[in-house]
């Protein structure tokens, strides 16, 4: 394994042709409803895609390349990676794992306090040496040309990509597809994985026969999710391959698809933008477009959705964002996680933490591998 | 009568929308497993942007007999096949989804001039087959809170605007509800109703399931969790769905192309039972018209319970099945609900069964309603 120096890069001719789609747009009717109980509003829609296409800033790969950025063959799939070393000699290694519809772009503003407390207003005793990498079929990774690439071999890649880093125990952390792969992770390398540390914990809800007041509201919501949310889950499980030709062919199409979810999983009162701004979504939607992966991002829900409660053994850690997709008490979390050390309810935030609430999950963080680093 | 006159302009835009497609990374599960095939759907999208006779099918199109009613302020479109006899029983064909009139019209001609196909002029019907609200040429119903429901309008068209004061009705899919709801809404009126599937019953005590129901229900569920997702994002967030299909083509084809795969009695090959230009012209038709998402309004409506449950229908109910249909409800389990007077178990077609067996299905009602004229 020989990691190669990478850069991301989006040419001219590429942002024309987005433009050119998106000005020629072919919109449906407006929803029969005043709000966004069917889904994203089309004026909405058409105000994301105007933005995107006349003033957005296509800045993100300039952005994402102040930070070291490799491409390796790992288990014979190309994965790219960030690769921040932290300037502090007994830094902690740590990988960081994105979920869907996210990228490595969301943890552009968590880098720096991770792998520098000190400059930072941190204590250099929390430093870590971060590796990032792109999920196989998402950002710049390669999209799997083969079955089989599931939570429990992409955690293996990342054992075998840590290793070939010099890391031989290190920490994990992640929310969405990355709180499936940093428990996997636990499992794969139990003597490497000093500790798992997640910010979303999918666990069966309405367990218990005394329910609390707030296990009861996450009861609900997870029947209010099972009743008019997990359509695109549900899709992206069983139809991945129907669902990818109209997002990869159409801009507008792939920002709905992806925007709706900055609605319904962040922490606003009605709005999106109040939680994320609208860059910050442009980019990631733009990351979906450029690298075409739509439809390779959804596999990853037709090979693995039904591992996404695997129990966790390793030494773990669960923040809960009051607005995430799932907000299951301390003895629920226990159910799954058998070795839970660290749970905190955080008073604002949304599945997308690192991008709505950076400082507090940076020191969600920090929190729980001084337990176990 | 031109009901649809694509301009060239339209035309051009279209093929260059096909001939410009996006196209996801290739990923070799066998067959239709995780969706549309690639291959398939890529054969199918060369030949509707250039072999593909748009014009043909248009002028075919504008030959049917269509009419324009406004029904209470909502205007509606049907097709009107006049039987050969005086005293033809009239009948209403309702469409599903992803159906429309065309796939309808073979049936209708049969029931409406049977004499020409080997049966007998005293056994015709005067034919009307309205286009849903949302579907084909009937705009959009206005709002959710409609005083008419579909139903209703139909019989308000029957009845009213035609002057049939007493009729048959025929449906499959989100038609078999509707015809379910209208001859529970209307008995004086309705002959009696034949159906491709049934409405289940409100409620039922579980100890009161046979095998063979208790089999249908754990087929149901089956089907829902592998195969239901489609039905659960266009019930929840349609218009999510719909920005993507109503700006991509290739999108919307594979989108369609799937459901009549997978629902046809094709032994996995579509062009078995649907020839090119017919699911080309299916596909055109909802795209010139930008009807995919409105299409998606029925299953929103009764996935928030508005849309009218069926407890009870009195009139006589003949219940066709056909074996690659989606469910094979047995007759007990139909009777809970309905008057059960036929029941029908046939030996080859599917969902689309008007369009796959016109022959067998035309039989059917004909004998069905042969006594109840």
């Amino acid at each position: 394994m020989t990691a190669e120096p990478f850069e991301v890069g989006i040419t001219d001719e590429e942002i024309a042709e987005l433009r050119d789609r998106l000005r020629r747009t072919r919109w449906p009717e407006p929803e029969p409803v005043d709000d966004w109980s069917q889904g994203i509003p089309l004026a909405y829609t058409q105000e994301l895609c105007r933005s995107w296409a006349e003033d957005y800033d296509f800045g993100f790969p300039g952005r994402l390349n102040v930070f070291p950025q490799y491409r390796d063959t790992v288990d014979g799939l190309g994965i790219h990676f960030l690769h921040v070393r932290s300037p502090e000699p007994d830094a902690f290694p740590l990988v960081l794992t994105h979920g869907w519809p996210g990228s490595v772009l969301e943890f552009l503003d968590v880098l720096g306090p991770l792998t520098d407390p000190r400059t930072h207003g941190g204590d250099p005793a929390d430093a870590f040496h971060v590796v990032a990498p792109s999920l196989p079929g998402y950002g710049w990774s390669d999209k799997p040309s083969t079955t089989g690439w599931g939570v429990t071999r992409i955690a293996r890649a990342w054992d075998t990509l840590m290793g070939s880093l010099g890391y031989d125990r290190y920490g994990a952390q992640g929310g969405d597809w990355g709180s499936a792969v940093s428990g996997a992770l636990g499992e794969v390398a139990p003597g490497r994985v000093a500790g798992v540390h997640l910010n979303l914990g999918s666990v069966a809800a309405g367990t218990f026969d005394d329910p609390t007041p707030s296990e009861l509201a996450n009861l609900a919501a997870e029947k209010e999710f099972q009743r008019t949310g997990r359509g695109y889950s549900a899709l992206q499980a069983t139809r991945p391959q129907t669902l990818g030709y109209g997002l990869t062919d159409s801009p507008a199409g792939q920002a709905a698809w992806i925007a709706e979810k900055f609605w319904a999983w962040t922490d606003h009162d009605g709005h999106p933008e109040a939680a994320v701004s609208r860059q910050k979504i442009l980019d990631e939607i733009s990351v979906y477009w450029f690298t075409a992966s739509a439809t390779s991002s959804a596999r990853l829900y037709w090979e693995s959705f039904a591992h996404f409660r695997d129990r966790v053994t390793a030494p773990s850690g669960l923040s809960v964002y009051p607005r995430d997709i799932t907000r299951p008490s301390r003895r629920e979390a226990e159910l799954r996680f058998t070795d839970l050390r660290w749970f905190e309810e955080l008073p604002r935030g949304g599945h997308f933490a690192a991008l709505e609430q950076p400082e507090s999950l940076v020191e969600q963080i920090r929190g729980f591998f001084r337990l176990v680093r | 009568m031109s009901v649809l006159t694509v301009s060239d302009a339209e035309l051009g835009e279209l093929r260059n929308r096909l001939a410009g497609t996006r196209w996801p990374a290739p990923w070799p599960v066998p067959g239709w497993s995780a969706g549309t095939d690639p291959g398939e759907l890529r054969r199918l999208v060369a030949h509707w942007a250039s072999g593909y006779d748009w014009r043909a099918h248009e002028a075919a199109i504008n030959a049917l007999p269509h009419h324009f009613a406004d029904i209470a302020g909502t205007p509606v479109h049907y097709l009107r096949f006049d039987g050969e006899a005086p005293d033809a029983l009239p009948i209403v064909l309702i469409n599903g989804w992803p159906s429309s009139f065309l796939e309808l019209t073979a049936f209708a001609r049969r029931l409406a001039t049977p004499s020409e196909h080997g049966g007998s002029a005293a056994d015709s019907f005067t034919v009307i087959v309205p286009s849903l609200p949302g579907f084909a040429f009937s705009p959009q119903r206005p709002s959710l809170t409609d005083p008419l429901p579909t139903h209703e309008l139909w019989h308000r068209l029957m009845h009213e605007e035609l002057g049939f004061s007493r009729y048959a009705a025929h449906g499959g899919d989100l038609g078999a509800g509707i015809t379910s709801r209208l001859a529970e809404a209307h008995p004086e009126a309705l002959a009696g109703i034949h159906l491709l599937a049934v409405a289940g019953p409100v409620s039922y005590d579980d100890e009161s399931l046979t095998p063979a129901e208790r089999a249908h229900l754990d087929a149901v569920a089956d089907w829902s969790a592998k195969e239901g997702a489609y039905q659960h994002q266009q019930s929840t967030r349609p218009v999510t769905l719909a920005y993507g299909l109503a700006d991509s083509p290739a999108g919307l084809l594979a989108w369609m192309l799937e459901k009549y795969r997978a629902w046809s009695d094709c032994g996995g090959d579509v062009s078995s039972r649907f020839s090119d230009d017919f699911l080309l012209t299916q596909a055109s038709l909802y795209w010139f018209t930008n009807t995919i998402s409105s299409s998606f309004q029925p299953y929103y409506e009764y996935g928030e319970n508005l849309t009218r449950r069926v407890e009870r229908v009195e009139v006589p109910t003949a219940v066709a099945l056909f074996p690659a249909d989606l469910a094979q409800p047995p007759r007990s389990w139909a009777e809970r609900t309905y008057h059960v007077t036929r029941y029908t178990t046939m030996p080859r077609g599917g969902h689309f069964a008007a369009w796959e067996e016109p022959g067998l299905l035309a039989d059917d009602v004909t004998a069905f309603f042969r006594d109840l004229r």
